[in-house]
């Protein structure tokens, strides 16, 4: 996996690449491209599909200010977006994807959470399918959870303008499944480690390996 | 031992089991049979502890007052408890959930070589490919799957106790008789006691001797040996006759 610093405007070519950046940045894809960004630094992101590119996006999100980070497809695209959001204080986290072109796939998927009681999420996923478009398909796969006496919201938001379009969204937010539980409780495991492990499984569950090393757990507080 | 005495179970405001009674000594297998919705799956649950139900009255293990415990506390006690469709969770391996149980249950480091050396033993015992070791917890896994992954659960964490509820529900023929003879072979080993509960004989014919209870309106209406439990194959739980005699309504 290649490092990449990106300052600005940015063009990158097919490839492995871990990303950092410390100002806002517009990136251009071309060909099959699979970017890692371990920790954001809470900078607005600009990417932009040319036609038949494919973009795997994962992501650890370590919010404390509001984001945005706004997508555009053009035709024959495959976009991967995998979102790991783990926030501090009250923000706002804004997606927008604009498929502008043809025949391409989109699937967001997103784990939410905030560190502490007095955090509060808001995250808006904004999926618009433009008109005279064909063939695209749009997937928003949103999941928050609770931990404490938090607040965490989560907007689907996809608008069509086209008939020919495939676009489906699936959000839950809730605690830890009392049956999950239950059920690690009854191999005796102590509630503490169950939660654990149902934590990491919930951050982890869609990150690349590679990832995992840099999930900062101990930054979320919760009994 | 397990001793239940005068055990209420109330869910939601209504009352499932109704001074009920059992008695398990150390080694013994007890069957507990019954119409649907009769609370047979109610008690699995309670002698557990689960969180949806209110459970009075007394129920101890070695003198040990399950009451006053927490599930966790149960099952380091040796509980096991396998139901008919366990939860899957994804992300989590057998392997990551067994090794946080034996360390946090002997507390000390589980020494992996040990461990592996006993996942791979367990795996040809029950006929499971050794990759289900590193599967994330009944993810995606067939029924009969999920009760073999259990299994290896089993002889993993040697539990002294086992409660099993409907195990054998949705299994085909040789999913039932690997599942059997794995526990077959466990309580040849171990003598664990064991509480099963069942619709159909098919999984006690691997026991050789095991009592009976029918249960009904939350009580336990009868109890006999393992012929009993040909008798209700035969006549079915409505019947009012048993051996010539009433002996549940």
């Amino acid at each position: 996996m290649n490092k990449l610093l990106l300052v600005g405007d940015n063009t990158i070519t097919p490839g492995n690449y871990l990303i950092s950046y410390d100002t806002a940045s517009n990136l251009t894809i071309n060909g099959e491209v699979t970017l890692n960004n371990p920790n954001n630094p809470n900078h607005d992101l600009t990417i932009n599909l040319e036609n038949n590119a494919q973009l795997n996006y994962h992501a650890i999100l370590y919010l404390t200010t509001n984001n945005n980070l706004t997508i555009t497809t053009k035709n024959n695209n495959v976009l991967n977006l995998n979102l790991v959001i783990i926030n501090t204080n009250k923000n706002k986290f804004t997606i927008t994807i604009n498929m502008l072109g043809s025949t391409s796939r989109a699937k967001i998927s997103i784990r939410a959470l905030n560190t502490d009681s007095a955090s509060n999420l808001d995250i808006i996923c904004n999926g618009n399918i433009s008109k005279n478009t064909f063939d695209n398909e749009i997937l928003e796969d949103l999941k928050g959870l609770i931990l404490h006496n938090d607040s965490l919201k989560i907007s689907p938001n996809i608008t069509v303008s086209t008939n020919e379009v495939m676009a489906n969204h699936l959000v839950t937010i809730g605690s830890f499944n009392p049956e999950d539980l239950f059920y690690l409780a009854t191999k005796g495991l102590s509630i503490k480690t169950a939660k654990n492990l149902l934590l990491h499984s919930f951050v982890t569950s869609i990150l690349p390996q590679e990832l995992h090393e840099y999930l900062k757990m101990e930054v979320i507080k919760f009994e | 031992m397990l001793e239940i005495n005068n055990l209420t179970v109330e869910a939601e405001n209504k009352t499932i089991l109704n001074n009920f009674n059992l008695k398990i000594n150390d080694g013994e297998i007890h069957v507990l049979m019954g119409p649907n919705g009769t609370g047979k799956s109610t008690i699995c649950k309670a002698i557990l502890k689960h969180p949806d139900y209110k459970v009075t009255g007394k129920m101890t293990y070695h003198d040990q007052d399950l009451l006053a415990m927490d599930t966790t506390s149960i099952a380091r006690l040796g509980f096991f408890y396998l139901n008919q469709n366990p939860v899957e969770i994804e992300g989590i391996t057998n392997a990551e959930m067994l090794r946080n149980a034996l360390s946090e249950k002997n507390d000390e480091r589980v020494d992996i070589f040990k461990f592996n050396k006993k996942l791979n033993e367990v795996c040809d015992i029950i006929n499971l490919p050794k990759s289900f070791v590193h599967r994330d917890i009944n993810y995606n896994m067939s029924g009969g799957e999920k009760k073999k992954n259990e299994l290896l659960q089993l002889f993993i964490l040697e539990p002294k106790f086992i409660i099993l509820d409907e195990i054998d529900s949705g299994l085909d023929v040789d999913a039932l008789k690997t599942v059997g003879k794995a526990l077959q072979e466990y309580y040849e080993r171990y003598k664990p006691s064991i509480l099963i509960v069942t619709h159909h004989q098919a999984i006690l014919k691997y026991f050789n001797d095991y009592t009976v209870h029918v249960l009904k309106d939350g009580k336990i209406k009868a109890t006999g040996d393992k012929s009993l439990a040909t008798k209700i194959e035969n006549l079915g739980f409505e019947a009012n006759t048993i051996n010539g005699t009433t002996e549940y309504e």
